[in-house]
């Protein structure tokens, strides 16, 4: 419980840190980069690659790690929540294509 | 007295210039341009004669160090997926990583950049696209500004968009990289960077940027894809290289340039060995000649603008060769000569033309401790050694 709180407040922190006003921020909370970058990587590194699910969820991990996924091997989706604010549907096309984001 | 001497020497000057036969045919004739020598490449298997000698040891050492526990959450070290060493058209070491063979596409992360800018010499040699372009011949945008930016200063980073590629360790909301992989600009990526106001007069400033090479890729699919398909890619570049890779894709349906190439070691090799042969392949002209010489020169942004070291660059490609204000090379155990595509956690495909060798590193490092200029001095003894 604590961990989780101090998840959420290191990612509120992280998610606010423009800092310098100068610095031009973008529409995008650190959620939606969190779920987007997990939900196509994860869908890469599984489809494209071919490797299994924990190695890729090692492989995507990053600090402070705030995105959960599932993955459907048999619609070739991954979707990925980060603490509820940020969701990202990445889908596998070909081995030509890879995979792509449908943002939810 | 001498405005009239030196008056006199001008006008027996010029009359003599208007004698003489023309100075171009004084000179001796050009040489003949080199052609695609055929039969150089291979279509099927890679020819392969593995060295098994002390210098591969000591190569597989570096690339592979004993002590590293692949199961540690903070992926220290040299971490190795997959490398491949071809000389003279022939595959000398190859070795993987644990979870990783010759079948496996690895993510090229920024090394896509370079194969980006080989595909826009194929459209330059198609006749669909020229360098000096505008961008608004090819794609639409949302500022006529950005019409003042031409193809090369996309092949050279030099758009002057007010763009920030930052990864980890500086806020991800104000990472303009991260915002167009995996935010608001992932639905079209050429449009999303357009979009960003100009800091800089284009071909003035060389700025490192992703970015750039996706409004490249828009552009260049642009050019493409009416004459070679919807996957002109492969069409174009891939199926005649014998490469099978993945080339992902934005909301759009533009292929992400910057980051997103999967492929096999051996097919980067293949790759690397397209470069190493300036562009022919079977004896076919693929690029237009001198395309790589350009790819792998400095460019004039870098050479005019104020450099530092991280600045020895060409088209989309990394070169070895000082720049005017920093004379340490990047590999100073390889030839100047030497230049390659490098991504992001240790990719790389780097050629070296004197030693007619291409060296492939697949890899997932996340800490600096891995050393490329080492890898390539110990490929290099790989030929050398006695």
């Amino acid at each position: 419980m604590n961990r989780t709180i101090l998840t959420v407040m290191l990612t509120a922190l992280l998610a606010g840190c423009g800092g310098n006003k100068d610095i031009r921020t973008y529409d995008n909370s650190l959620f939606q980069l969190a779920s987007g970058f997990a939900a196509k990587e994860i869908c890469s590194c599984v489809f494209v690659a071919e490797r299994d699910e924990e190695t890729c969820d090692e492989w995507t991990r990053v600090s402070p790690n705030v995105a959960g996924h599932h993955i459907d091997y048999n619609a070739k989706t991954v979707r990925s929540r980060s603490l509820g604010m940020g969701k990202t549907l990445a889908r596998y096309v070909d081995a030509q294509t890879g995979c792509v984001i449908d943002r939810e | 007295m001498a405005y009239t001497a030196a008056m006199l020497l001008l006008l027996a000057s010029l009359t003599f210039a208007q004698d003489a036969p023309p100075l171009i045919d004084a000179l001796p004739p050009p040489p003949p341009a080199p052609t695609c020598a055929p039969g150089q490449d291979p279509t099927g298997p890679w020819p392969t004669a593995i060295i098994d000698t002390v210098a591969a040891e000591a190569l597989n050492a570096h690339l592979f160090p004993a002590d590293i526990d692949w199961t540690t959450k903070e992926r220290a070290g040299v971490r190795t997926d997959g490398a491949v060493v071809i000389h003279n058209g022939t595959v000398i070491y190859e070795a993987y990583g644990p979870g990783w063979d010759a079948d496996k596409r690895h993510l090229t992360w920024s090394a896509s950049k370079t194969v980006m800018a080989a595909l826009t010499g194929v459209a330059v040699h198609q006749g669909a696209l020229s360098v000096d372009d505008s961008i608004c011949d090819h794609i639409a945008v949302t500022d006529d500004a950005a019409c003042a930016i031409t193809v090369q200063n996309l092949l050279e980073m030099s758009s002057g968009f007010d763009w920030r590629e930052t990864y980890e360790g500086v806020s991800p909301t104000a990472s303009s990289v991260l915002g167009m992989l995996y935010g608001e600009g992932q639905s079209d990526m050429a449009g999303f960077v357009t979009g960003h106001p100009l800091r800089a007069a284009p071909g003035t400033d060389w700025s490192y940027s992703s970015g750039d090479t996706n409004v490249l890729s828009a552009v260049v699919g642009s050019a493409l894809a009416e004459s070679n398909g919807e996957f002109y890619p492969w069409t174009a570049l891939f199926d005649r290289l014998a490469m099978r890779p993945t080339w992902e894709r934005d909301g759009s349906g533009t292929f992400v340039g910057s980051s997103y190439l999967w492929a096999t070691p051996r097919d980067m090799g293949r790759f690397g060995t397209f470069l190493l042969h300036d562009g022919c392949w079977l004896g076919t002209e693929i690029l237009p000649r001198d395309w790589v010489t350009s790819m792998s020169a400095l460019n004039g942004v870098v050479t005019t603008a104020a450099a530092d070291d991280d600045r020895a660059y060409g088209w989309q490609t990394w070169l070895n060769v000082p720049t005017p204000t920093a004379t340490e090379r990047r590999w100073p155990n390889a030839p100047s000569s030497a230049y390659a595509a490098m991504g992001h956690w240790g990719q790389s495909i780097t050629v070296l033309p004197e030693h007619n060798m291409v060296i492939v590193r697949m890899a997932d490092d996340r800490d600096h401790s891995y050393d490329h200029g080492t890898t390539l001095a110990l490929a290099i003894a790989l030929v050398e050694a006695p």
